[in-house]
């Protein structure tokens, strides 16, 4: 027995030694230290070039602008879809979430289609306006901020949307009848109250869109407008460079302390926060009356989603259908032969489309299989250290896909026990089991917290033994968080890039890499052909598994 | 201060009616309390005198003033009809500290600062707050939370202060305290006070007068003594009180005096204020009106002894009275043991 567990708290360190403990350790290693003696050098020549600084500022504006966008538009939308009566509001409800679908990289892509220089809402504005130039940049900050923005403003949308659904309504009526009209309500009540879960949210947009990699590399690379991410990106490829492992490391160690600092802010910031929500009976909220701005409102929503939301996909659509670049979009001009082309011509994506089915299948399944040995551990044995696997597992949350994916780079790159996993499928995998980790390690912790310790004592009481009590009571009952667990970590898995792009090699090309590599040589018509198909299979398979859970899965 | 007037109001949710043709009169300064089972439309009526919701038909005066009607222009927001409001989870607001919870009323009247400060001091000191003054909700017990809720609903003398179970998330020796604070209070400011509870000791100790009320209709208006001694129906006799219901069939009048045969063919005579016309009947007695003795009394009926229950300062007795079942709550010392044969009178029994 003795001997058993210590076997098992063994497996356990080793698996958390192996994806997360040994590669940040190598990581933080490298970043102080040069040929094996410590030195603060590495990060006093990244402080002393200016375009490492101006990356570094580039980094900051940039997730300042789109924290400030997405916090407005989704607390906006959000208030509007949860507590106005404006029309149309379950169709709404389901699609303001689509932009944080689709991966951000496809994004970005599809924006380049309205918004390049030959870009048909470039176009269409030029006719319009009778312009020599095309008015709307997309490359450079305002590209990125924008796409950022409506890819990251989702996450501010659902997180107020449940906050909004949980307030007290008789906050607001208490108000109301202490003489306050309706925006004062509003300004006095709704808004500080919810202001925790704004800033919250807030926070989480602003780390996120620090360590993003596929909006700035699409739209910053070619202009030359780089940020920490894609800096890191470029060092690490420049071979070159002496030192240039070294002084990524230590590069990620500054963009690492922005996430920091941006989490500590915010636990500065709810400190003073005197905020435990003491909910009555749910009588549920009263609905406001928009009154003569129902109408406006209404159409307001249409216009962002059209907007934001149709008019990019729709033109992934045009130009997947296009015969050749350039070409009006007219009957004549249509075909299917992208796709045909794309699909049965090109073998990488084939190859790139098996890749990433197997790490999309098996990557789930492994990380929600550890979840569920970590989550029981946790809760129902005496294991040391047991409260530390958690914090090791969320790590990862905090750093950005680049910092992981070097961390993987520095710890496999040379054999390691005479094991040697550089340059094969398995070093992805392994980073991408270590970046998602913690997403089936929330669902299954959540439901394991809501199942009381007697269910299983009950069973053991009957005569089962703490293993049978465990399959027969507590598995079936966590059913729910493993399930939404594989396919919180499904979904981006199948179309990864940012670790891929690092760690990829000839025949392990991942779809995410792809699509990356195909618009960086410029065939456009070919990448929009397999873009589409990725946002169809995305938007299906959330449907889907939307209707058959009939519960939100978000990984907020 | 001011009398409320409902005038035949019903709310329907769709099809759904939520309260039905439903009037009662309340007056100036007076503790009129809604009672009733949960679901019976006590809140619904309550958030229609508040203002949260229109009614769907009738009237609601407040003062002279009308507030709702089917007609939504005559309608009165909530923010307009200077009412306070005591809501069942208190709803003091978690951001601001307990000076800013009582005074906000006043800040929204644009009040000099000066008068602010004065008026909230005293109506913290009045409720035994005036220590708390700085302390957030959380910092605060329940009962502590309460009456910073109560504070924010009197600080501006309103017309009518409505209750909505306020005492129902305190523990039981709290919720005690709270009614006679409460009812000491009222006294004190002669405000109107509208109550919404389904708690019936509670409504007894605390009302001047209570509707009992059910699917959204009235069944009795009333004070608490004539809705105990006299209950209209028999939906306001099991709400009120401990009470045996027994089948009867009308056998005899003679004045207002009625024979009614029950089981087992005993026969007991009811004297009615009003004349009943059906001839099937439900008698109901009071548990404590069920008279138990050894010997035969006048008109007592043959019973036995099912089960016993000590209490402390009573017994209660279950008895058979052939197939049927009746409980008496006794408080003399007299002692009766299970399967023991015995007499019971039934006293003031009430026709329906």
């Amino acid at each position: 027995m003795s001997v058993k567990r210590s076997l098992f708290s063994f497996v356990i360190f080793f698996v958390l030694a192996v994806l997360f403990i040994y590669p940040f350790s190598k990581l933080f290693i490298i970043g102080f230290a040069r040929e094996g003696s410590p030195t603060f050098k590495n990060l006093s020549e990244i402080l002393a070039k200016t375009t490492n600084l101006i990356a570094l500022w580039h980094t900051v504006f940039v997730a300042f602008f789109v924290t400030i966008l997405a916090v407005t538009a989704g607390v906006i939308l959000s208030w509007l879809v949860t507590r106005t009566n404006l029309y149309f509001k379950d169709f709404f409800r389901i699609v303001l979430v689509v932009p944080y679908l689709i991966p951000p990289f496809i994004s970005a892509f599809a924006w380049m289609q309205l918004l390049s220089p030959v870009g048909y809402l470039n176009k269409i504005l030029m006719a319009l306006l009778s312009l020599e130039e095309p008015p709307i940049e997309i490359y450079g900050k305002y590209g990125i901020i924008v796409v950022s923005a409506i890819y990251t403003y989702p996450l501010v949308y659902i997180s107020i949307t449940k906050a909004f659904e949980r307030i007290d309504p008789t906050f607001e009526e208490a108000a109301q009848i202490s003489g306050a009209g309706k925006l004062r309500v509003i300004k006095d009540i709704t808004l500080p109250v919810m202001l925790p879960a704004v800033g919250g949210a807030a926070v989480i947009v602003f780390v996120t869109s620090t360590s993003m990699f596929g909006i700035p590399a699409i739209l910053g690379i070619p202009k030359g407008y780089l940020v920490l991410t894609t800096k890191i990106f470029i060092y690490i490829g420049s071979y070159g460079t002496k030192y240039n492992f070294n002084l990524a490391s230590a590069m990620s160690m500054l963009l690492i302390s922005i996430g920091v600092l941006g989490l500590f802010l915010q636990n500065f910031a709810t400190r003073k926060e005197k905020f435990a929500v003491i909910t009555g009976k749910a009588a549920g909220f009263s609905v406001i009356d928009l009154g003569g701005l129902r109408v406006p409102a209404t159409i307001f929503v249409i216009l962002f989603v059209l907007l934001i939301i149709a008019a990019p996909i729709a033109a992934v659509i045009i130009t997947a259908l296009t015969k050749a670049l350039g070409l009006a979009p007219k009957l004549a001009n249509l075909t299917f032969g992208n796709f045909k082309y794309v699909l049965f011509s090109v073998p990488v994506v084939w190859r790139a489309i098996r890749n990433s089915f197997v790490l999309a299948v098996t990557v789930p399944t492994i990380t929600v299989l550890l979840s569920v040995i970590f989550a029981y551990t946790a809760r129902y044995t005496e294991m040391k250290g047991r409260q530390f696997v958690d914090y090791i597992v969320s790590a990862p949350y905090a750093i950005p896909g680049t910092v992981i994916g070097l961390s993987m780079i520095l710890a496999w790159i040379k054999p390691v026990l005479g094991v040697s996993i550089y340059n094969t499928i398995w070093i992805i995998m392994i980073a991408y089991i270590a970046r998602f980790m913690i997403f089936p390690m929330r669902t299954v912790t959540a439901s394991l917290k809501q199942i009381d310790s007697s269910l299983a004592e009950a069973a053991q009481i009957s005569g089962a033994s703490k293993k049978k009590a465990a399959m027969d009571i507590i598995i079936p009952l966590i059913k729910p968080g493993i399930y939404s667990g594989w396919f919180l970590v499904f979904m981006p898995a199948l179309t990864e890039l940012t670790l891929s792009i690092l760690l990829y090699s000839a025949g392990r090309e991942t779809i995410g890499v792809t699509v990356y590599n195909m618009t960086q040589e410029g065939l456009v018509l070919e990448t929009s052909a397999i873009a589409l198909i990725i946002i169809v299979v995305v938007l299906s398979l959330n449907l889907i598994v939307r209707r058959a859970s009939k519960q939100r899965i978000s990984p907020v | 201060m001011a009398r409320v007037i409902v005038q035949e109001v019903t709310k329907k949710y769709g099809n759904t009616v939520a309260v039905s043709d439903f009037s009662i009169e309340i007056e100036d300064g007076e503790f009129f309390t809604l009672l009733g089972p949960s679901g019976c439309g006590k809140t619904t009526l309550l958030r229609c005198i508040a203002g949260f919701i229109n009614v769907t038909k009738g009237k609601i005066f407040i003062g002279d003033r009308l507030v709702s009607s089917e007609d939504q222009k005559s309608f009165i927001p909530p923010e307009k009809r200077n009412l306070g409001m005591v809501f069942q989870s208190y709803a003091v607001w978690p951001h601001m500290n307990v000076f800013g919870n009582v005074a906000y009323p006043l800040k929204i009247k644009r009040l000099p600062e000066k008068e602010i400060k004065s008026r909230v001091r005293s109506t913290l000191e009045l409720l035994k707050l005036g220590e708390f003054e700085k302390r957030y909700p959380n910092e605060l017990s329940g009962g502590q939370q309460q009456r910073v809720a109560l504070g924010r609903a009197l600080i501006m003398n309103p017309d009518v202060l409505l209750l909505d179970e306020p005492l129902s998330n305190l523990d039981a020796k709290l919720r005690e305290e709270m009614r006679f604070e409460l009812k000491e209070l009222q006294k004190r400011i002669g405000v109107t006070i509208v109550y919404v509870t389904h708690d019936q000791s509670e409504a007894m100790v605390m009302s001047k007068r209570i509707v009992v009320m059910n699917e959204g209709r009235v069944h009795q208006i009333g004070t608490p003594n004539e809705i105990y001694k006299n209950p209209h129906d028999e939906f306001v006799a099991s709400f009120i009180g401990k009470s045996n219901f027994i089948d009867g069939e009308l056998v005899g009048k003679h004045n207002n005096i009625f024979a009614i045969k029950i089981e087992g063919g005993y026969v007991i005579n009811v004297q009615m204020l009003e004349d009943i016309q059906k001839k099937d009947l439900t008698v109901m007695i009071r548990h404590h009106n069920v008279e138990i003795s050894r010997i035969k009394l006048e008109n007592s009926i043959p019973a036995t002894i099912k089960l016993t229950t000590y209490l402390g300062d009573q017994f209660i007795y279950e008895i058979s009275l052939g197939k049927t079942t009746l409980i008496a709550q006794v408080h003399e010392e007299q002692f009766f043991k299970e399967g023991e044969d015995v007499y019971i009178k039934l006293n003031n029994p009430i026709v329906f």
